[in-house]
């Protein structure tokens, strides 16, 4: 029913863009006359826009997608934090009052929210890096049943969080879990891993490592372009396996290093989902991650104030990290291609 | 060829992108030429009708499943028919409650009557004055009588405005398993509260009932806590559990004048070390990581692995649907009387232009009989005061309840020993729950006493203590 509207809006930017001077404006007769009259001087110019106009419109989706589910809400979300806003009532500006209310102290879960990220990222990032980067290390070796291998260290990422987190919720049980009857007939001492408070990070991020698969494959794929040439060059000089690692092989995957490195660092930066499933945030908040603080304020509490200037103060501190490590990055990062 | 198709493509995502976004606007300046059957018909419901003989479209929201969504339809369907101009529609939202209610009155489409959680969303929509003050409806309403709400139940939010009310109560109680009792000699617990077990003899009793794989007992000094078959009593470690014990010691939650916590006073302190102890003291109930894999209490019941339970009420319609051997009695006391707290979904009004024929759905929801079905099972009590007649009751306890269910459930609703959801009276509930909550887990692990943990807690939690509503 919208179609004679568009027509005319087309015809419309159709005529401007062509500067027709006689032509009755919004006729779509007169559209079809056109095309048919003018010269071909113009089919240029006219060939031209057209292609603007189909490439405007194939990005036009997207473009709109960005702005009303991107921009707009994180545009809202910076007035919000500037609010007292809990969405059935109307905002109150308040200025920085709820960043103030997050750095001086009345808010001891902010901090304690805080404490347990860092502590997670700080183990998690070089915990997950390290192992999936010798998992692919030793995926890209020749050895029987390579396919098999890859698949099953790619499985448990396709696993859903809640049904994993279950599983591991019996795995870790202190009491009859798997993990405590190894330690026990190892002879070694029973942790209470998730239902302790030092132990719980520790525990999150243990599991954490077993769904690295995605950062497998990115290794993977970066291992597997590295050309042999390398390596034959220092068999040839007479270098050993260590060599190849570190004169070879870090080198070379150290842009897919860097890659998994910043996403790594915002992915724990925004841990949700096993403080969600499997504590709650317990035992005594050593567990509660600065998103799931960030949503309780949210949804529990509907102080959408003070969750958007958690949001904006997480988002300042990722994009400074993430700045932090490209900086750094020229010193340690090798681009094959790369401008010298 | 190819640029007819380019301009096509546009049209097509201009016309998609247009239809998403402006649907709206369409509908409402295109009057005669083609009219989207969907908008048209949202349109005519949202808008209310004006004339009396049309009928008005209701919404009613709510988050149960299982037997009391059931419960719900057929009490809608039986409503409908008594008031063939209200259509009543079951808005049943399972997960993320509170923020889709949120959503939909900030969209300002608000379901015109809900069930709120008490400790979330109830009071922060009552100051918002997004809920209407049933005490006006009431007023306005000479059919209805007033005195027939329980006290207790009335959720205000402050004393001259009643926000919601809670229908289908519940409260906690002490359930056992009378095969034990029997197996062990041990006296079963009392039915009726002013008999009530005072601590040492709830204690005593308890370690009698807790047996290790090796068949001793609590008392027994051979006895071996690592490695217990039969527990005692088991808790939950939620303000609805421990309430009745601190109130029973004579403390409460909030001072008398609600500038502070009570939960730091002798007598509160008392209560709570002495539901610690029975895990780490007397060894008669699991420690919090071994309650984590206890199975639910049919189970724990009918396989003697639990004597007693201080648990909700609402546990009797899983008890009495697994067809379990049980029987129910009153909580133990700490100081010179009994306690018990109530627990309630609380039904609310939103103030919409339909709130009319939502209190006669709400009237109704509350009157005895409307959800026999959810009284039957033993989930819910009956809501008013009219519901607790002896004769009334009597068709609602069936053969299936626990011979103790009248005495030890039903009366204490009445007589002053079930005291109001602490919930409905606390302000800022949710947070001061959410400190205090984390400060009690080293406590329940056995890792500190209450004292020190509520001494460590105390500055967080009175910073968030913001009064009482009911002084």
């Amino acid at each position: 029913m919208y179609i004679k509207d568009l027509k005319k809006l087309c015809c419309l930017i159709y005529e401007n863009s062509i500067g027709g001077d006689n032509v009755p404006k919004g006729s779509i007769t007169a559209f079809k006359t056109q095309r048919a009259t003018k010269s071909n001087s113009s089919t240029m110019s006219r060939r031209r826009l057209l292609t603007n106009i189909a490439g405007w419109g194939f990005a036009l989706p997207a473009i709109l997608g960005f702005l009303f589910f991107n921009i707009v809400p994180m545009a809202l979300s910076a007035y919000y934090s500037l609010c007292d806003y809990n969405v059935i009532g109307a905002s109150v500006f308040t200025g920085l009052k709820n960043y103030i209310s997050l750095f001086d102290g009345s808010d001891p879960a902010f901090w304690a929210s805080v404490k347990a990220t860092v502590k997670y990222t700080v183990l998690a990032v070089p915990a997950n890096l390290i192992f999936s980067f010798m998992i692919a290390l030793m995926l890209n070796r020749p050895m029987v049943g390579r396919a098999f291998f890859r698949s099953l260290f790619y499985l448990p990422s396709i696993v859903p969080a809640v049904a994993n987190s279950f599983v591991w919720l019996l795995l870790m049980n202190p009491d009859f879990g798997l993990f405590n009857v190894i330690l026990d007939f190892l002879g070694l001492p029973e942790s209470k891993w998730i239902w302790g408070e030092k132990t719980v990070i520790p525990s999150i991020v243990f599991m954490g490592i077993w769904g690295t698969g995605a950062t497998q494959v990115i290794f993977l794929a970066g291992l597997q372009n590295i050309p042999r040439v390398y390596y034959e060059a220092l068999e040839i000089d007479g270098g050993n396996a260590w060599h190849k690692l570190w004169k070879v092989t870090i080198p070379m995957i150290s842009p897919t290093m860097f890659y998994n490195l910043v996403m790594g660092i915002i992915g724990a930066l925004q841990v949700f989902n096993a403080s969600y499933i499997m504590t709650n945030g317990g035992p005594n908040n050593a567990s509660l991650f600065y998103v799931y603080n960030l949503w309780r304020q949210a949804f529990t509490y509907m102080d959408m104030g003070k969750a958007s200037a958690m949001a904006w103060l997480l988002f300042i501190t990722i994009l400074m990290l993430t700045a932090f490590v490209f900086r750094t990055s020229k010193k340690w990062v090798y681009y094959e291609g790369g401008d010298e | 060829m190819k640029r007819m198709f380019a301009v096509l493509m546009v049209i097509v995502m201009l016309f998609s992108t247009a239809a998403c976004s402006s649907s709206t606007d369409t509908s409402a300046d295109k009057t005669g030429n083609t009219a989207q059957s969907g908008d048209s018909k949202s349109g005519g419901t949202t808008s209310g009708a004006t004339s009396s003989d049309k009928t008005v479209e209701i919404r009613f929201s709510n988050w149960d499943g299982g037997a009391t969504l059931d419960a719900y339809e057929a009490a809608i369907n039986a409503f409908m028919k008594e008031n063939p101009n209200i259509k009543v529609t079951n808005l049943n939202i399972p997960s993320e409650y509170d923020t889709k209610i949120t959503a939909m009155i900030a969209a300002n489409d608000a379901p015109e009557i809900s069930i709120l959680n008490s400790d979330t969303l109830l009071y922060p929509l009552a100051e918002e004055g997004k809920l209407v003050n049933i005490l006006d409806l009431i007023k306005n309403d000479p059919e209805f009588d007033g005195s027939d709400l329980i006290d207790n139940l009335k959720y205000m939010r402050d004393p001259n405005f009643m926000a919601g009310y809670g229908i289908g109560p519940q409260n906690i109680c002490l359930f056992y398993n009378p095969a034990l009792f029997k197996k062990y000699g041990v006296e079963e617990p009392p039915a009726k509260y002013e008999n009530a077990w005072d601590w040492d003899t709830f204690v005593e009793n308890a370690k009698k009932l807790t047996i290790d794989k090796n068949g001793k007992n609590a008392l027994d000094p051979g006895f071996d806590p690592e490695n217990i078959d039969t527990y005692g009593v088991t808790f939950g470690k939620w303000w609805a559990i421990y309430m009745p014990l601190v109130l029973s010691s004579g403390g409460d939650y909030l001072n008398a004048d609600g500038t502070a916590t009570g939960m730091d006073s002798p007598e509160a302190i008392n209560a709570m070390q002495k539901m610690a102890d029975l895990i780490w003291v007397h060894h008669v109930s699991p420690t919090p990581i071994a309650s984590q894999t206890m199975p639910g209490l049919s189970e724990s019941i009918a396989t003697n692995k639990v004597a007693m339970s201080i648990n909700g009420q609402w546990t009797n319609s899983d008890l009495m649907a697994d067809g379990v051997e049980y029987n129910v009695a009153v909580l133990p006391k700490i100081g010179s009387k009994a306690k018990t707290v109530m627990t309630a979904g609380c039904l609310s009004i939103l103030d919409t232009p339909k709130k009319e024929a939502a209190w006669e759905f709400f009237k109704y929801m509350c009157s005895p009989g409307a959800v026999s079905a959810l009284e039957k099972s033993g989930l819910w009590l009956p809501s008013v005061k009219s519901g607790y007649t002896e004769e009334y009751l009597k068709e609602m306890i069936t053969d299936k309840h626990p011979a103790n269910y009248y005495e030890s459930i039903c009366l204490p609703m009445l007589d002053g020993t079930a005291e109001p959801p602490t919930t409905s009276w606390v302000v800022n509930f949710s947070k001061i729950n959410d400190v205090l909550t984390p400060a009690l887990d080293p406590v329940w692990a056995g890792e500190s006493s209450y004292a020190d943990a509520i001494r460590g807690a105390i500055s967080q939690l009175n910073a968030e203590v913001k009064g009482r509503r009911d002084k």
